[in-house]
Formats: structure tokens, sequence, C-alpha cells
């Protein structure tokens, strides 16, 4: 007992020992207490109620003993004492009368079972009380009365022991429980214990089973749930000390400088790489601030900071470090600024890169680069040049006059030559691509127009093989765009020429949509969608790669390089654009290309003005089969308020027209496709005419392709136009025009002939090219210039300093002095001679690259242009050069709108014969297209007659027309013929004959196609 | 045992009174015997006040006497037991060897018994009743049963009689028409009749006799005996003595208290006359 009970309790006795013990002493406490107040209460009732009975007693005996004692009858007052006394409770009862003479009766005497402390405790007393009889004021004796309390101590003995009993009974069941429940429950809490020491000396895997009460289990589950928690934790920290172990690896083992610096740009870490690299120790570098250590010379954006640690932002630059020697180091810096978890800056960490060798190989690769460069230039030049010589020379070896084989030698030279240079230009393209050296001229331009122009080159080729070409422009799509026409058409070019070469039969449509428009730019959705054989669905992705097709053999029957769609597949992504295709083996497919351009600021001046007032409300009915073309002519019509009727075939027509005359509302113009089944537009039209009520109707007809006698038989029917498919809406709008006799409001009439008009120019020609010198010096003839020659620059140069001219075209690339050389030195001696006005010096490279015209510019020329040479390219040149601000031929209609050329038709040179007169031409066309016929019938009577005399003749005028139109390879055949009928040797005359009539009718397509071109 | 401690006890007190007489008359109180009236106890409530006031103005020691039944009371006056006497037992012929001398009397007048029947009862004479049943008030009852069935006995007239216990059952069973005819007293007859409203028809009426009287024994000294008269006859004159009958009539309830007048033997002789000639047989209280 040396310890405080306190203490005992705390130290030494078990929950179970308190709970047994503290529960026990309360329930022990707690009836003790209950019997105590039971009994008390117990006590006091039993007091009350012996003191109630003694005076019951009393009340009762009083008046029962009067009437005996009255009369004096003492047998029925004993009898009464008797009966009294019988109770266990009264011990005694007496009468005692006036003269003392007692009547007494003693109770039966009751032993007390219980000990005598509890008699003593209860203390209940013996309680007595006489009491004198008195009646009617007199006394006739006395009661006596004694009440025994032994009766009620033995109750409440009786009861205090039962209750005694029950509580200690309760006591013990409760007890026991008590202990049951405690010990099922603290078992757990045991096994707890155990497992939290274990724990703690690291079996961090222990787990208790669930088990015991629910509080118990709680504590389980949460020892648990911490248990896993912990080593959870324990596994995350051990990963985390891992990696930053493997980080802290890294770092130290990075063959890359890296270090760190605090907000005062004192270093704080340094690796092992930044020894190597600087040649400090850790712990030279540590502690110092970088200003000291002097650690890189700032070349980079901000290296001059860097030092002074004062960056917040990340940073990447290249710099010269400066190691402990003193030695410079090219270096790339990467620097990020650290911040703790509250985004509060800590200082910066340092990467730092030796890259001097990375440089030096950078330096060699972009020599090499160069050297490639230079040799594709070189190439590009070597190449072209020569070809340009043998396409230019073909060309007027075909004017010459040759006899057969020799013309069909010299024309196959000719589209070999015209083929192979089509390869070297997307070869040429595709370098350039692929060298990333590609730029775009992005320029204004109407796209209607410029669509229209671009497709209207292929028409001959689609009509060509009986295909239908139709393009849809949506209403909405904006008109005035800036872009890279070039390229534009170029990718369509592609798209289209694909689509007609992979059709043979049905139509290619071109439609245009919008997939996106804003006030400043506009992504254009083109589709070209062809009814051809299809590409398979693996094939798709791989036709966009560069010399692949859809089947190799795809190559030999179609031909072409495969790097169309490549080529294309890169100037859409240059354009930000995408390419992609739909297709059913078959049926058909369609290539789509979205591109964004910019929206022209000012509108793109248009060849063809808005429509007049007067096309508002005009009544117009127009029948076509082909659902494409009546989508685009109602777009077209509805477009300048013309109230159109569109019907799909000729019964249709007929139809709305005798409904409309019914009406008393009639056509004024009716436009009818040619070819339509059932009832054709000629059939259409000759219906008209026929009805007499239809008179004043205005008709035009469209074509895909011209027959032959299709243009007798629409002057035979009156038919007030004949428009060849496909229409460009200015172009139909000046047919409109023209039919209803009104003038079109094209901004500038055809160029007249340079003859009459640009004045003759003296032109310098520096170029060592035999072939070219010839070929440029014919040209200028053709244009109407003088034409000097100098073999190379120094005799270019010469040739300044003795004659005026009034242009100089400078090959660049010749012997002794090159051009720009030659360029130089003229611009230094306009320059030594302010006298002398700044003569105009254009380029003439075979260089592809971009970087050449800016070296050419650079060098002090005004123009460029590319071999080879294109007449109206070097007329319009000249012009700009010349001061004549009129463009010689417009752009549009002398490139843009020419067709391809075609294999017996020179546009270009049709035109420069007659001066450019569009007009002029015009007509020269329409009758040599109803001539022809006439002149080929003549020609295959003479064949089939013999007739030499008639065949020379008829042939010599064929080939004068021909000539005139610049069909080379047709006024060849025909001179063929003319040669044969004047030595009178007609054999091989029919097979030739009938390759004139092949040619004849290819350009009889190609002429009509471009009347209007 | 009980009668032997009473035949001893009898015993003792007539000696006693025999030595009262010779000589210990001033100590010996005289007893008063009086009829019980409910039970012993409230008979001596009541007149133990009476008797100490008389005791007290008279200077004649009263001590009560209540015997236990009517017989026994019959038995003490026979036997000259008592020396005063409130009863009508010394009337019967049994009796009327004791000598008692009437000196006093309570207040009232002299009432008959009557034989009645209801107004509607088809029985016109006693003769009727020949066999019914009549009832009575109780066997003891002199104006209720002894003068109306000595009345019917000496016409020869038989009737099964039934004890109603009281007058007031008597009339009451009547007036339900339980029996034919009733015994009753004529003057609280008339009170029922008035009260509950009920019409009869007096078959038979009865002289008009007195109730009780006070008696003395002939051995008992002349002035005591005129004392006790005295005092008797004040008693209601005196406040104090009116102030004691009044509280002794709140004991059994009574309307109005006792009052004492002067009587003759005399008066009563109708009474003692008719018990020496009953042909009923006579009960007292």
């Amino acid at each position: 007992m040396t310890l405080p009970l306190g203490r005992l309790w705390r130290d030494r006795f078990s929950l179970t020992a308190r709970l047994v013990l503290g529960s026990g002493l309360a329930l022990v406490g707690c009836a003790v207490a209950l019997l105590y107040f039971i009994l008390k209460g117990e006590i006091a009732d039993h007091r009350v109620t012996l003191r109630e009975r003694l005076d019951e007693e009393m009340r009762f005996a009083i008046p029962a003993l009067s009437g005996p004692a009255v009369v004096g009858d003492y047998a029925v007052i004993e009898q009464l004492a008797r009966a009294t006394a019988r109770h266990p409770v009264v011990s005694r009862f007496s009468w005692t009368d006036n003269t003392g003479h007692p009547v007494a009766a003693v109770g039966a005497g009751i032993k007390t079972d219980a000990p005598q402390w509890f008699i003593d405790w209860v203390d209940l007393p013996v309680l007595e009380q006489s009491q004198a009889v008195i009646v009617g004021g007199d006394r006739y004796g006395t009661v006596f009365l004694r009440l025994d309390p032994a009766t009620s101590i033995n109750k409440l003995w009786h009861g205090f022991l039962q209750r005694l009993g029950i509580l200690l009974l309760g006591a013990g069941v409760s007890l026991g429980v008590t202990l049951v429940t405690l010990r099922g429950a603290v078992q757990p809490l045991h096994e707890l214990a155990a497992s939290a020491r274990r724990f703690g000396h690291g079996d961090y895997a222990v787990r208790i089973s669930l088990a015991g009460p629910p509080e118990t289990a709680q504590c389980i589950r949460a020892f648990n749930s911490m248990a896993e928690n912990i080593e959870s934790l324990l596994g995350s920290l051990h990963r985390s000390e891992q990696k930053n172990r493997l980080l802290v690896t890294q770092v130290e083992q990075s063959s890359d400088a890296i270090f760190s610096h605090n907000q005062n740009g004192v270093v704080t870490s340094w690796n092992r790489g930044a020894t190597r690299l600087y040649g400090y120790s850790p712990a030279e570098a540590i502690g110092r601030p970088l200003r000291e250590l002097d650690l890189w010379q700032g070349r980079g954006p901000r290296g001059d900071t860097a030092a002074r640690g004062e960056r917040a932002e990340p940073a990447s630059f290249e710099a010269h470090a400066r190691t402990r020697s003193g030695e410079l180091v090219v270096v790339s810096v990467v620097t990020t600024p650290l911040h703790d978890e509250g985004g509060h800056p800590l200082g910066e960490l340092a990467i730092v890169r030796d890259i001097s060798s990375l440089k030096q190989k950078e330096a060699a690769a972009e020599a090499a680069n160069r050297a490639k460069s230079e040799f594709l230039a070189t190439m590009s030049h070597e190449i072209r040049t020569p070809m340009n010589g043998v396409i230019g020379m073909t060309a007027l070896l075909l004017d010459t006059t040759l006899t057969r084989e020799q013309r069909e030698y010299a024309e196959t030279v000719h589209r070999s030559g015209e083929a192979l240079l089509s390869i070297i230009n997307d070869i040429l393209d595709f370098s350039k691509i692929e060298a990333g050296r590609l730029e775009l001229e992005p320029v204004p331009f109407g796209l209607r127009e410029t669509l229209g122009e671009m497709l209207k080159t292929l028409g001959p080729l689609a009509h060509g093989k009986g295909l239908e070409l139709a393009y849809e422009i949506r209403p909405d799509v904006p008109d005035d765009l800036v872009g890279d026409t070039g390229r534009l058409g170029q990718i369509l070019l592609n798209l289209v020429g694909n689509a007609i070469k992979f059709t043979e039969r049905g139509e290619v449509a071109v439609r245009v949509d919008t997939e996106a428009v804003t006030a400043e730019t506009v992504t254009l959705k083109v589709s070209v969608q062809d009814t051809g054989i299809g590409i398979p669905d693996d094939k798709r992705t791989l036709i966009f790669d560069a010399f692949a097709q859809a089947d190799a053999s795809t190559t030999r029957r179609f031909g072409g390089t495969g790097l169309g769609l490549a080529i294309s597949r890169s100037l859409v992504e240059r354009m930000s654009g995408r390419i992609w295709l739909e297709s059913e083996v078959g049926r058909g497919s369609t290539f789509h290309f979205a591109v964004e351009l910019r929206r022209a600021e000012q509108p793109v001046p248009k060849r063809v003005a808005a429509p007049p007032r007067a096309l508002r409300g005009l009544t117009v009915l127009a029948a076509d089969d082909n659902a494409t073309n009546r989508r685009l002519l109602e777009a077209t019509l509805t477009s300048w308020g013309v109230a159109a009727t569109i019907v799909a075939d000729g019964r249709s027509a007929l139809a709305a027209l005798e409904q409309a005359r019914a009406s008393g509302r009639m056509f004024r113009l009716v436009l009818l496709d040619a070819r339509m089944p059932d009832l054709d537009g000629f059939a259409v039209a000759e219906r008209i005419r026929q009805e007499p009520g239809l008179a004043g109707v205005i008709v035009m007809l469209l074509t895909s392709d011209v027959m032959s006698g299709d243009l007798a038989r629409c002057r035979q029917l009156g038919v007030a136009r004949h428009l060849v498919k496909p229409l460009s809406p200015s172009e139909l709008l000046n047919a409109v025009l023209l039919a209803l006799g009104q003038s079109p409001e094209a901004p500038s009439p055809p160029a007249q002939g340079r003859a009459d008009t640009s004045p003759r120019l003296h032109v310098l020609v520096a170029e060592d090219n035999p072939v070219n010198q010839v070929l440029i010096v014919r040209l200028l003839e053709k244009l109407g210039h003088h034409s000097v020659l100098a073999g190379n620059g120094e005799e270019a140069v010469r040739a300044y300093e003795t004659r005026a001219f009034d242009v100089v075209l400078m090959d660049v690339q010749m012997p002794v002095m090159d051009g720009l050389a030659a360029t130089a030195a003229i611009r230094e001696r306009e320059a030594r001679d302010p006298s002398r006005r700044r003569l105009p010096i254009m380029a003439l490279t075979a260089f592809a690259l971009r970087g050449d015209r800016e070296r050419c510019l650079a060098a002090g020329m005004d123009d460029y242009l590319t071999k080879p040479i294109k007449p109206d390219d070097l007329a319009a040149a000249l012009n700009r050069l010349s001061g004549d601000e009129r463009p010689a031929a417009p752009p549009a209609a002398s490139a843009a709108s020419a067709p391809a050329a075609g294999p017996g038709f020179d546009f270009s040179a049709a035109l420069s014969y007659v001066g450019g007169d569009r007009a002029l031409l015009d007509e020269l066309l329409a009758i040599f297209a109803e001539d022809a016929p006439v002149r080929m019938d003549a020609i295959r009577r003479a064949i089939a007659s013999g007739d030499a005399q008639e065949l020379m003749r008829e042939a010599h005028t064929l080939k004068g027309a021909l000539k005139v139109l610049g069909a080379a390879a047709a006024a060849g055949l025909a001179q063929d013929l003319e040669t044969r009928g004047g030595d009178g040797d007609l054999n091989g005359a029919r097979e030739a004959g009938a390759a004139l009539e092949r040619a004849m009718d290819r350009l009889t397509q190609e002429l009509l196609a471009s009347r209007r071109g | 045992m009980k009668r032997k401690w009473l035949v001893t006890a009898v015993l003792a007190v007539s000696l006693l009174a025999g030595f009262g007489t010779h000589g210990w008359s001033q100590s010996r109180p005289l007893s008063f015997g009086v009829i019980i009236w409910r039970s012993p106890t409230l008979t001596a409530q009541f007149w133990n006040p009476i008797l100490r006031y008389v005791s007290e103005r008279s200077g004649v020691p009263l001590q009560l006497k209540v015997a236990q039944t009517g017989t026994e009371h019959s038995a003490m006056v026979r036997r000259g037991e008592l020396d005063f006497l409130y009863s009508n037992h010394n009337f019967i012929k049994e009796n009327g060897e004791s000598g008692y001398r009437v000196f006093a009397r309570t207040r009232g007048d002299a009432e008959r018994g009557e034989i009645v029947v209801l107004q509607q009862s088809p029985i016109q004479s006693l003769s009727d009743l020949e066999g019914k049943e009549m009832v009575f008030p109780h066997a003891a009852a002199f104006l209720g049963y002894h003068l109306p069935m000595d009345a019917l006995l000496r016409k020869g007239i038989h009737v099964k009689p039934l004890f109603a216990g009281n007058q007031e059952g008597a009339m009451g069973q009547l007036k339900a028409g339980r029996v034919v005819a009733a015994g009753v007293n004529a003057e609280v007859m008339r009170a029922f009749a008035q009260r509950e409203n009920v019409a009869y028809r007096v078959l038979w009426s009865s002289e008009k006799y007195l109730s009780l009287a006070l008696s003395a024994l002939p051995s008992v000294p002349p002035e005591k005996v005129k004392a006790v008269r005295e005092v008797f006859l004040q008693m209601a004159e005196d406040p104090e003595g009116a102030k004691v009958l009044e509280s002794s009539a709140a004991v059994l309830k009574q309307a109005s208290p006792l009052r004492f007048i002067a009587a003759k033997d005399a008066e009563f002789e109708n009474m003692r006359r008719f018990y020496r000639t009953a042909l009923v047989k006579v009960e007292l209280q």
C-alpha cells in the first residue's frame, strides 16, 4: 500500500478490473441506498400503521364496551377483550371498572425473527393507550390497549432479506455480464496493442481481423486504415525517394551543366556537368554569386540579365560560356524560375549545354544545304535551258515546211519535250517543297472569274473525252480574295486534270463553298467530283504521298509522275489547309481541299462589271439535263436579278414556253443545252423558230462539244449565241448582253495589235545559248521589236556602251560575265553618267527558286522571266519595262484564260497574229469553224478521187488558216498533204488525211472552247 | 357462569338496597330504572345527564339502571329492585304486586289505538278481517298491537299478525297494499296519512290511554320522592334543566324534549285494567 490509491487505480488495475470494481461498487452503493430508503419508508409506514391501528382499536373498543359497561355485562366485555387480544398485533387488552375490577386479555405474543441489531435499528416502539369509557357524562371504567411491533419487525426483516437477495443476485448477474462482455471486447484490444507493437517494429503488413463489439471493431478498422495509409505513404515515400535519387543521379550525371541560384544570384547547386563545363568544383561554385563566376557572356535575348539573376520568366538562348580557364564555349542556356509551393520565387535553374560541336555541324549542314540549293538551281537551269531550246525550236521547226515524217518526228519531240518539262517542273516544285523553300505570292483576285478561267483550260481535255465539266460556286462565297492564284490553280488543275484523266464517262464537277467566313478571312472548300474509276480505301492516304498512285499499273496506263497530289497536298498544307477525298471504287471520287484565304480589302477589278439594270426582271428559260449545270445556271441567273425558269429537258422547256405564252408572259431569252436526251437543244430551237408565237424569243445554245455542222445549224436556226461549257459567269453575261443587243460593260477593250500601238523597241538580248538566242530573237521579231544579240555579259555591257537600247533581256548564267555582274556593270555606268536614263533590265533565268528573283532584283534588275519564255509573258514584260502601263494583253486574257497548249493550237500565236484583237480572232475562228469542214470535205474528196492539184490547193488554203490560228500541228499535217499534192504523190495521203481529220476535230473543239476564252 | 354472576350481582344489589332502607339512604344512590330505548348506551346517554341534574338539584343521588332486555327490566320491576321507575312495566298484571306509585308523567295527551284499512278497501268491518293478514308495529306496541289485537280477540276474529318492526313500517305496508289492515297509533297514523296523502278508514278505535309514568317504590322515603318529583316537574322551567333536556332529546333526535308533569296513579287505572283483562299475550319492550 505504498502506492497512493489513485496511482494504484491508474497503474495496476486493468480495464476489466476497473469496470467490474467500479460498477460493482456503484451497484452495491445503489443497492444499499435503495434498501436503506425502502426500509426507512417501510418503517415509517409501519410506525404510522401501528399508531393508526392503536387508534382504530380504541375507536372500536370504546363504543363496543359502552353498552356492556352501562348494563354491567362483564361477560360481553371479557369476550370483547379476548377477541381483540387475539389479533397478533395486540399484546394486551384490559377493562377496569370504576371499582377497579379488571377484565383483561393478553395477546399470543409474537416472536421476532430479526436479529437484535435490526430491531434496534428499526426502533419500532411498543404502543400503549388507555381511555376512560364515559356514557352520558358518567364514567363506567377504563380501557387499556398495548400493541406489539414484533409483527411489523418480522415483516420488515423478511422484506429486507428478500430485497437484499434480489439486489445481490442482480449485482452478481450484472457484474458477470459486464465481465463476459468486457473480456470479449478487451481481447481484440489486446490484439490491437500487439499489432500496433508489431507495426511499430516495422511489420507494416500487419492487419487485424474485425472482432468484438462495434466500438472495438471501429478501433480495429481505424487501425487497419491507418496502417494502410501509413504503408501506402511509406510506399509513396520510398518511390519518391527512389525517384528523387534517380533525379539526383540524372542531374548529377547529366552531361549538361545544371545549376541553380537563389533570388540573390548566389549559386545553390552545381552538378558534375557544370564542373566539367566550367571547371569549378561544387565547393568552389556553391555559395558564390553568379556575377563573380561570370558563367556566360550574354549573347541570348536576356543573357545579360541572366548573370544578375534577375529573370522571372523561363528563357532559352545561346551564349558563350566562360570557363574557369577563360576559354569561351558556345552553349545553349535554358533557365527556369523556381518557385516554392506558395508560388514565391526561390531563384532559378539553369541548364547549360556545350553546343560548340553542334554549331560546327550545323554550319557544315548549312553549307551542304546551300551547296544543294546551288546544285538544284544549277541543275534546274541546266535542264530547263536545253528544254527551252528543244521545245521552242521544235515549235519553230514545226512552222517550217517539213516532210510528213519529219513533222511527225518533230511533233513527237515537241510533245515529249512538253511532257518532260512538265515532269521537271513537278520535280522542281517538289524539291522546293521538300527543301522548305516554297513561298507563296498572294495577290488579290476575283474568285469566280479566276476559277472560270482556270477550268476553261481544261474544258477541251474533258470534252475531248466526252465528259461534262461543270463548276459551281455557292452564291454566298465571297468573290474578292487574296491568295496565290498560281498555286491555287496548280492544285485545282491537278485535281481536275486527274479527275478527267481517270474518268471515262460522266462528268467532272467542281464545287466551291465556304467552311467559315469572318470579316477578314474565308475558309474556302473546293470539291472536285468525278464519276471515274474511284480509289480503294487502302490507297486513299497513299495517293497523297510522293511518287505514289493508287496502282502501279495506273502510272503505266495513265502516265504522270505521281507527284501531282503530293505537291497539291504540300501546297494546301502550306496554305494552312487540308486535303482529303471520298471515293467509291467504280462510282467515282471526290477530292476536297480547304484553305484559308484573306479577303481583299478593296474589290478586285473584274473584266465584267456587275450586270446592268436592264437584266433585272428579264424572263429567262434555261434547259440543261446536267443537274450541276442547272444549279450553276440558276445561281448565276438569279444573282443577276433575272426571273429564271430552269428545266431538265427539251420537252419541259417547250412546255414552259407554251405555258408562258398562254399566260401572256413570254420568255425573252432561252438558254438550251445542245445535247440533251430525247429532245436536244437544236430540236427545241427548231420548234421555237417554227412557232410564230415565239418569234421574239432569243435562243442561245450551250454545248460541251462542238460537232461538225453545229455552227451552221445554229445559224440556220437563228440561234443568237453559241457557248461552250464550262461557262464563267462573266462569259455568260457578256454573251447574254450581246444576244440582247446590249454592249458588254467590259472595262478594257481587247488589246490592240502591238505593232500599231506599242513602240518598236530596241532590245539587247544577252544570251549565251544559240538556240535560245534564235528563239528570243524570233519572238521579238514577232512582237515587232528590234534585237541585238550578246553572247555573254561582257558583250552585253559593251553593246550597252555603244548603242542605246530600250530594254535588256539578260540571261543570268553566262560565261565570261554572268547576268548579275553585267547588270551591276551597267548600273554602275548609269550611276557615273547621270545623263543616261535608267535602262530596264529583265532577267532571263531557269532558276526556279524564289531567292533567285531577289538576287536578280538585288543586282539591279527590274523584272524577271522564267524560261521557257512564253511570247505573252515576254510581251507583257516588255510592255511593263518599256513604260507602257497598258497591258499588252490583259494578263487574265492572255495567260489565265488561254487554254493550255493543245496538240495543235497555239492561242498566243493566233492572238499575236491578229495583234491581240480578240474580237477579230473570234470572228476568224467562227469563220474557220464553218469553213474548215468544207475544206476537209474537199480534201477528203480530193484524196478519194486522187485529185492531187485539188488536194494541194485545199490543203494550202487550210494550212494558211491553221497557221493564222497557230495550229502548228494541224498546219503541219495540212502542209504535209499540200506537199503530197504538190509532189503528186498521193501514197499515204489517205492516212495523212485521216490524221488531219482527227487533228481538225480536236482543233475545232479547242477553238470553240476558246472563242471567248 | 354468566347466570351465576348475574344472580350474585342481583343478590348483592338487593342486600345493598335493604341496607339502604335501613339508614344508609344518605350515601347509597337510589336506583332509577328506565325501559331500554334503542340500546343501553343510547339510553344511558339520554338519562345520565337528566339524572345527574335531578340528583344535584334534589340532593337525592340517583343511579341509572338499564336492563339488558325488556324482560329483564320487567323482572327487576317485579322484584322491586328499582327505587324509581320510568316505565309502563309496573302496570301489567304480573307486576301489580310491586306497588310502584305514579308521581309524574311526561307531558302529552292520552292516545288511542286503531284498526285501519285503506279508503278503497273492500273491508268494511272487523269481521271482514277474519283469516286475513294484518300488520302491527311489533309485539310490544301497546297502542298498535295490544289494544287492536285484544279487541279482535274479544270479537272472536282471528287474523294472521305480521310485525313490521315499527309503526312506520306497518303503515308503509298498508299503503303498499301488502296487507288489508293495520294496527296503529291513531295520532301517528293521522300524521302519516297527511304526510303521505293516504286515505284510510278506521274500522275500530280504542279508548284513550296515557303512555309512560315516573313511579317510585313505596319504600322510598316520601321526602326523597317529593324532592325528586319537584325537580322533574320544574326541570323544563329551569334554563339549565331545559338545556339538559334538549341535549338528551338531541341524543335520540327527538323533535321536542321531554317535559315532565304531575300525574296521579289513578290516571293509569284504564291501563292497569286493560292488562288485568287482556286476552292478548302481553309482551313489553
